[in-house]
């Protein structure tokens, strides 16, 4: 008889996943021993770490049990008194000499250590979190419902990445709400759902927090309890989470066209809460974290020229979030311009890297200047592109999106899995940043989501 | 004529080596950045310390740029590598048991030990201590379930089992585990 691999969460479970993810986190990039950079030419994994002690294979010789339990100890012992009688000798000699005269001391240089680390942090593994290796079981979606009564209505929807059926929803959060953001909430099984009024009667946005368990069934949301937000939170892009769980961030758009958009940061442990008032009206998209919410990423808009030659490209923009509340134009620098102007845009965790895809636009020759984006080219691909967050510099083509749609990009808590969601077709698609590859999910056509995050 | 034809074709063939040679020490290469830490973090919780798991998955990498040019599907290089590294485990983890090594010390004390200071808690102390206690099989179930989070079926595929065994196993250690905290699971 087969025992269900589904049961709840019980309290052992819990203990579990947390003493493992602590035994986990004593092992950091910085604390692998490995091989120094200029030992040899061989790579790092095919090096012999020089260690104190020798590989445990090395340790696997066979000695006889006289051996090991008197000539052993002999040895030691006479091995302890000829480094005393050397320390002895030598020692007083060292410390006499003057500064400079005796050999250098070539210390255990952690630069391949720092290497490592800093490419694992480019690629997104922070340590702070329980690598998966795997792609995320399931992602949640928002789905529009059917419009009744003049009263908009979306679903949270969760999906299998297998197969990209629907395995469970979320209710509506009541009280005349609707959710119109999701992003994960420091795991692959938390999530927070931004809502806002279906009437439009009350010009803020209320945070929800609910896991999706093992099966992907989904528990009722709870409230999150954080300081009131003005403005609404009106898609998916405007809604960022750090990987961390600990700081939410949100664009929102005033309801007034005499008020201005707000770019604000919700720090989850205090629920401290930082805002900075947008130039315009228009709120900030494609929020992005880094892993431990330091770090801000948005895409907005930057003009240049005046009057009819005034032309206006979607540039993506970083804040540091412990900046003091203010205009965001105070505070924050631009960071990846590009002359097609920029769709979508993605931190890496630690914020070294940032995706990014193009606009794809379409260049009359008699216009001579961009005029519609988003609409497919068959000769121009839309591409995630990994870009140098200091520099804006292009460090290369991660992939190419078939289909030759723009794409939303939504990271996984990991950083090794993106989910991109097209904003002209029904078509999900999952794309390793390590490995490159992109497989589209099959979601059906009639459940296709707005808007995904896992 | 066939003398230059040969030489071009061994040509080739040294020239299709060397260029395999090269994309298996990129793949290798690639992996070992990205899946390395989370490898030794795996075998860690396997082995108890540092020192080991690192050796555990440096062979498991070689062993990987050895065999490359047999793996027909670079997707499953990190499967290869996982299940690597758990052999690799379950080999240290019986030289451990064997009655010399009791005498000269090979590994560092285990992170859950009370000599150790890596990790804070005694209360995760005692859960670690408690699934070092657990049979083999069931702690890798637990460590790959829990920790790396893979579903049933991708361990079942990892430690060539059935799923039914895995979820009979994992079943079996939280029960087990359960008993040994004095909770009711």
């Amino acid at each position: 008889m087969s025992v269900p691999d589904e049961v709840p969460v019980s309290i052992t479970e819990q203990r579990l996943r947390d003493a493992f993810a602590a035994a986990a986190q004593t092992v950091s990039p910085t604390t692998i021993r490995l091989p120094q950079p200029n030992e040899d030419s061989r790579p790092a994994w095919g090096r012999r770490r020089m260690r104190n002690r020798p590989r445990s294979w090395e340790r696997r010789l066979w000695l006889p049990r006289l051996y090991e339990q008197v000539l052993i100890p002999l040895a030691a012992a006479a091995a302890a008194a000829l480094v005393a009688t050397a320390l002895n000798m030598v020692a007083p000699k060292v410390l006499s000499a003057p500064h400079g005269s005796h050999r250098p001391v070539t210390e255990q240089v952690p630069a391949a250590a720092s290497e490592v680390q800093a490419k694992e942090i480019a690629a997104g593994y922070t340590g702070g979190h329980l690598p998966s290796g795997a792609t995320p079981r399931y992602f949640v979606g928002i789905r529009p419902l059917p419009v009744t009564s003049a009263v908009l209505a979306t679903s949270l929807t969760v999906y299998s990445t297998a197969t990209g059926r629907v395995v469970g929803s979320l209710e509506q959060p009541g009280q005349g709400r609707y959710y119109r953001a999701v992003a994960a909430l420091g795991s692959n099984q938390t999530f927070v759902a931004a809502a806002i009024s279906a009437q439009g009667a009350d010009c803020h946005t209320w945070f929800y927090r609910f896991n999706v368990g093992r099966q992907g069934q989904p528990t009722r949301a709870q409230l999150l309890s954080v300081p009131e937000v003005t403005g609404e939170v009106i898609d998916n892009s405007k809604l960022a989470v750090s990987a961390d769980g600990g700081v939410l961030a949100y664009s929102a758009a005033p309801c007034s066209k005499k008020a201005t958009g707000q770019v604000g940061v919700i720090r989850l442990g205090t629920r401290k809460i930082t805002t900075w008032s947008t130039v315009r009206a228009a709120a900030p998209r494609n929020l992005s974290l880094s892993a431990n919410g330091t770090l801000l990423s948005f895409v907005g808009s930057a003009s240049s020229g005046r009057g009819l030659q005034a032309q206006s490209a979607d540039v993506v923009w970083t804040l540091a979030t412990n900046a003091p509340s203010g205009p965001v134009a105070s505070h924050y620098h631009r960071t990846l311009y590009l002359t097609e102007g920029v769709q979508s845009a993605e931190l890496s965790p630690t914020g070294v890297i940032l995706f990014a895809m193009p606009a794809v636009a379409v260049r009359p020759a008699a216009m001579g200047r961009a005029t519609v984006t988003g609409t497919p080219v068959a000769s121009v691909r839309p591409a995630v592109n990994a870009y140098d967050t200091a520099t804006g510099k292009l460090i290369g083509l991660v992939h190419s999106v078939p289909g030759g749609y723009p794409a939303s990009l939504s990271p996984d808590v990991s950083g090794e899995y993106v989910l991109l969601y097209p904003l002209r077709s029904s078509s999900v698609q999952e794309l390793n940043l390590v490995t490159r590859q992109l497989r589209t999910i099959p979601v059906a056509a009639a459940d296709s989501p707005l808007a995904a995050a896992w | 004529m066939v003398t230059a034809n040969n030489a071009g074709a061994g040509e080739l063939r040294a020239a299709a080596r060397a260029r395999a040679a090269v994309n298996a020490g990129e793949l290798v290469g690639d992996l070992f950045e990205y899946h390395a830490v989370r490898l030794i973090r795996m075998a860690v919780l396997l082995l108890g310390d540092q020192s080991s798991a690192e050796d555990v998955v440096q062979d498991a990498f070689l062993g990987l740029y050895r065999g490359a040019s047999r793996l027909r599907d670079p997707a499953n290089a990190v499967a290869y590598l996982r299940t690597s590294v758990l052999n690799g485990c379950r080999s240290v983890l019986r030289s451990r048991k064997r009655a010399w090594s009791s005498l000269i010390p090979t590994h560092d004390p285990p992170v859950w030990s009370a000599e150790s200071a890596a990790m804070a808690g005694e209360d995760r102390r005692e859960v670690l201590r408690a699934v070092a206690r657990l049979p083999r099989r069931q702690r890798e179930v637990l460590v790959l379930r829990y920790y790396v989070n893979l579903t049933d079926q991708e361990i079942a595929a990892d430690l060539g089992v059935t799923r039914g065994t895995v979820a009979s196993t994992a079943s079996r250690a939280l029960a087990a585990l359960g008993r040994e905290l004095g909770e009711l699971s």
